[in-house]
């Protein structure tokens, strides 16, 4: 009987416990009241209330500190995770991302070195936020988080939305959203006339050669606007991670006539491997390196997406686009966004696609 | 007695026809291979080009068909052969040598060594398969080199010795693998790092074939060429050494092949566990220890198996399934049943 | 033919094992070596064969170093049935008797057919051919120890090395073992070392009629050595095994010639 007591004590207490940790989920809501919080939709759903403006932002996820960096805030970074602080161009147009720490590697995050940061908001991906146990440490030592995530374009201008408005740069996310869909709606106008049997079917490899794009992506949102037709698409593909494999024989039987590539090194390793020399991309020499600037065009976790969108498009029907200044466009882009003025020189280098990421002895300037 | 007779005289055939099976099992095996793939080709089309192929020895580049027989299914299978073939002869020499049945050659350091080096080739090379493949051979050699070398310090039971370095570099160089993983690029470096720790076949060609078909059929001849003194240390150093087999340089021209095999093998494919240990076992409970019959038959059957083993990674899957996963769920479940099949007669 | 073994010393470490020992073996004649456990029996045989070459002194046959052999040739002069049997891989027993012609071999010849055939004929000399297709480790104690004096003899070496060859064998099969090294030494001109803790084994070989030479050793050094009946005396016995005893003479029943046997003797204060 005692037992019994003991139990239902321990549920009411639970249940009272429950109660009191309301209010203050009320008090939430009147973030609109008070000018120092606001109150945001994170890319997992969660609306979160988080101090405005941050002072300290970890970005703990690529993506998210280009996002950062285009909303001009670049400078408020003080963590980051390895790929991003060897982003080449990222480093030229933000050069304090070399002073942040690094705070995660292999998908685990460091705390110690987070809560020496004090950290007003982290940016995370989806994986860290599916880790229970990362994300419970988070919340033990009350290090607000982000998540970071979109499938296609429309969740990727929202996300840029959303931290807009966390980082009080709406007229930046504005800028970009508005360059967004001006490129998008330029190539939807230059390909009006395209019909079903003109589209290019096309093969697009990510970062390996038998890497490829899934259904329900961004890179099978986007290709769709710049005309061409994913073989990749609908297929048996074998999922590792957040990557999709197919293999030689599956391709050579799609016989794509077109194969775009985003990591530097794999368009030579196609062109060259006589495996490869029996589909059609191959015989005629359409294998192209896709640009690399802040990121891989048109990788799943680049916001170069509309830039990614225009150059595929004129890539594939040049005809439609003789009135497109391709260059000019992609200049803007970095000069509306990140400030940033892009010489000649950079843009045959992004262009080419042959670095993204810093070799050992680079020094600012260098590039 | 003339029963008895005519009982071993029974069993005598049965291991010959067991003996014949396994030598033609990787024949039957590559040739399987050449019939299946995701690319749908009939029956007869593959025979029509296989006819073709061997009575002009061209075929038409234009033909993808012929293209994806010849260029993309025969050098896989090929090169399954040789790596499974390597795995298997190595780990027959290696137990054989350090009379230890739980040895193969990921236990000189090699399988790490090489990993290790395949890591440096992903991390500065890029992943680039001629800079992967370098390391891989170079620090595969380098590790038993260092096992060697630890060895050596103490003059008593090199024997000993040498398992014991070996284990001590195998250790620092897997620990050098995760390093690698640690520090490596999440985004680019480590998917390529961890399918290659997994071993695969996928993506060879004849450039790879050639890298990795001299050094396994020249250490394998060597082997060969000594499998009457390995049936001589058997007896043990005593014994063999009474016999005139001078164990030094015997053991030591053994294990130098045996690495130089396992490191063109893990170059080309990534680490594939399970054949090196299992395979000489399974020929040692069927036939005997002979090395005269152990050493071809440990490579026709370690060959035949992986070259099955890879059709299943690439048909099951609309991708490739790495090797290592299959080799070890189809493998030991048959090395049990034949384990008590057997009883553990012969061993 | 004879072996000579001149001033031979070993140390293991600073641990003298074997002190300035000299002594000769000919063709035709079986050394006993008898002495206690650790008095340096089998260091001795390893030295002998070859296979411990960092001793001091000389071992040589016909003036020739065997140390300065080449592999093949020193197989061809001297057998070694060391006391540990390491095979622990499924070999039929005539394989095993075909490894004995191994030093005859190129080094990367296989056995041929004359070769198969002297391994037949020496299996069916000691009677044990019904053993050939078995497999060497399923064998009993005795039947492997006959099948290694076959592979020793088919190795064809005129000085043969044996390490306490009856070790764990039960009364029987120590008697066959015994019985086909005597038919071996009378058959046949061999120079035997045989090393054994039985001091009993020298009488029966002299009883055999097999010329016999009896060397007990004792930490390292050679206490006496000679026919056994002047070497195993009560008083050496007493010296070296530290064990009071008295050897006996009789002529067993049906037994042709008189036998000496040394039995241990216990009195009131114990052995």
């Amino acid at each position: 009987m005692k037992r019994k007591l003991a139990i239902l004590g321990l549920i009411l207490l639970l249940a009272v416990s429950g109660c009191a940790a309301k209010p203050e989920a009320q008090h939430t809501d009147n973030a609109a009241d008070n000018p120092a919080v606001v109150t945001v939709t994170d890319s997992a759903g969660r609306t979160l209330t988080l101090p405005k403006n941050p002072e300290h932002i970890a970005a703990l996820y690529a993506v998210s500190g280009h996002m950062v960096s285009m909303l001009d805030r670049g400078d408020r970074i003080v963590a980051v995770n390895n790929g991003l602080k060897r982003d080449v161009l990222l480093n030229e147009l933000v050069p304090t991302i070399g002073d942040a720490v690094m705070a995660v590697s292999s998908g685990q995050i460091n705390m110690e070195t987070l809560l020496d940061q004090s950290i007003d908001v982290a940016l995370i991906s989806m994986s860290i936020y599916y880790d229970d146990k990362q994300t419970e440490q988070l919340d033990k030592f009350g290090i607000p988080y982000f998540v970071v995530d979109f499938q296609n374009m429309a969740e990727e201008k929202e996300v840029v939305t959303m931290l807009g408005k966390l980082l009080d740069a709406e007229d930046e996310a504005a800028a970009y959203t508005t360059f967004y869909d001006r490129i998008v709606t330029l190539v939807e106008t230059h390909l009006e006339t395209l019909t079903e049997d003109e589209k290019v079917r096309v093969y697009h490899s990510i970062n390996e050669a038998n890497c490829t794009v899934a259904s329900d992506t961004l890179p099978a949102d986007w290709m769709k606007v710049a005309g061409g037709v994913n073989v990749s698409l609908g297929a048996d593909l074998e999922k590792d991670g957040d990557k999709y494999y197919t293999n030689l024989e599956q391709i050579i039987l799609w016989n794509p006539a077109v194969i775009y590539c985003n990591e530097s090194g794999v368009s030579e390793y196609i062109l060259t491997n006589p495996q490869w020399q029996f589909i059609d991309a191959v015989k005629n020499r359409e294998v192209k390196q896709m640009p690399i600037g802040i990121s891989r065009w048109g990788h799943k976790t680049s916001i170069e997406t509309p830039l990614a969108i225009l150059w595929v498009a004129n890539d594939l029907y040049p005809d439609r686009f003789a009135d497109v200044d391709l260059q000019d466009e992609v200049r803007q882009f970095y000069e509306t966004l990140f400030e940033f003025n892009l010489t000649d020189d950079m843009y045959q280098a992004i262009m080419r696609g042959e670095t993204m990421r810093l070799p050992k002895d680079y020094q600012e300037g260098q590039l | 007695m003339s029963n008895r007779n005519s009982l071993t005289n029974h069993r005598k055939t049965r291991l010959r026809m067991i003996s014949v099976c396994i030598a033609l099992l990787p024949f039957a095996a590559m040739l399987a291979a050449l019939f299946l793939g995701r690319y749908p080709i009939s029956f007869i089309e593959v025979l029509q080009r296989l006819w073709l192929g061997i009575t002009t020895w061209h075929y038409d580049v234009q033909d993808v068909v012929a293209g994806v027989i010849f260029q993309i299914r025969l050098p896989r299978a090929i090169l399954g052969f040789f790596v499974g073939g390597a795995l298997a002869v190595s780990g027959a020499v290696l137990q054989g040598i350090f009379r230890n049945p739980l040895v193969d050659a990921g236990m000189l350091g090699v399988s790490n060594g090489a990993s290790f080096g395949a890591v440096l080739g992903f991390i500065f090379f890029n992943g680039r398969y001629g800079a992967v493949i370098l390391l891989a051979f170079s620090f595969g050699l380098l590790a038993v080199w260092m096992s060697y070398r630890i060895a050596s310090a103490y003059r008593s039971t090199p024997t000993i010795m040498l398992v014991l370095g070996g284990v001590i570099v195998s250790s620092v160089f897997s620990a050098l693998v995760s390093f690698g993983k640690y520090i490596a690029d999440p985004y680019d470096e480590l998917p390529g790092i961890v399918f290659w720790l997994m071993g695969s076949l996928a993506n060879t060609g004849y450039r790879e074939l050639m890298i990795a078909i001299f050094p396994i059929s020249i250490s394998f001849f060597v082997i060969y060429l000594m499998r009457w003194r390995m049936n001589v240390l058997s007896l043990g150093d005593l014994e063999a050494f009474s016999l005139g087999v001078n164990i030094r340089r015997t053991k030591g021209i053994l294990i130098a092949c045996s690495a130089l095999m396992t490191a063109a093998a893990v170059a080309v494919s990534g680490t594939i566990g399970w054949i090196g240990l299992v395979m000489p076992h399974m020929i040692r409970m069927l036939i005997g220890s002979d090395y005269r019959t152990l050493l071809p038959l440990s490579f026709a059957l370690g060959g035949g198996f992986l070259v099955i083993v890879d059709i299943f990674a690439r048909s099951i899957s609309s991708a490739e399934m790495p090797i290592g996963i299959i080799t070890a769920l189809v493998g030991a479940p048959f090395y049990v049943f034949l384990l008590r099949r057997t009883k553990g007669r012969n061993w | 033919m004879t072996l000579s073994i001149k001033h031979l010393s070993f140390q293991y470490g600073h641990q003298i094992i074997l002190d300035d020992i000299s002594t000769a073996v000919e063709q035709g004649e079986l050394v006993c070596l008898l002495g206690p456990n650790g008095s340096g029996k089998t260091t001795m045989l390893n030295c002998i064969s070859g296979f411990e070459g960092s001793f001091d002194g000389s071992i040589e046959i016909e003036g020739m170093p065997v140390s300065e052999m080449r592999d093949a040739e020193r197989a061809r002069h001297i057998a070694y049935m060391p006391q540990k049997d390491e095979v622990n891989f499924p070999f039929a027993a005539r394989e095993v008797v075909l490894m004995g012609r191994t030093p005859y071999l190129g080094r990367f010849d296989v056995p041929g057919d004359k070769d198969r055939a002297l391994a037949v004929a020496v299996l069916k000399a000691l009677d044990i051919h019904h053993l050939a297709d078995q497999m060497y480790h399923t064998l009993s104690g005795g039947e492997r120890q006959l099948v290694r004096i076959a592979r020793g003899l088919v190795q064809g070496a005129v000085f043969q090395l044996l390490d306490e060859p009856t070790a764990s064998l039960d009364l029987k099969n120590e008697m066959m073992v015994l019985e086909h090294i005597s038919e071996m030494m009378l058959t046949s001109s061999h120079g035997i070392v045989m090393s054994t803790h039985d001091p009993n084994h020298a009488f029966y070989f002299a009883q055999r009629g097999v010329k016999t030479r009896a060397v007990l050793l004792e930490a390292g050094t050679v206490v006496s050595e000679g026919a056994p009946e002047t070497v195993l005396t009560v008083d050496n016995i007493r010296r070296v095994y530290r064990l009071g005893t008295q050897v006996l003479h009789f002529t067993a029943e049906e037994a042709e010639k008189p036998q000496s046997h040394i039995v241990p003797i216990r009195t009131e204060r114990g052995i």
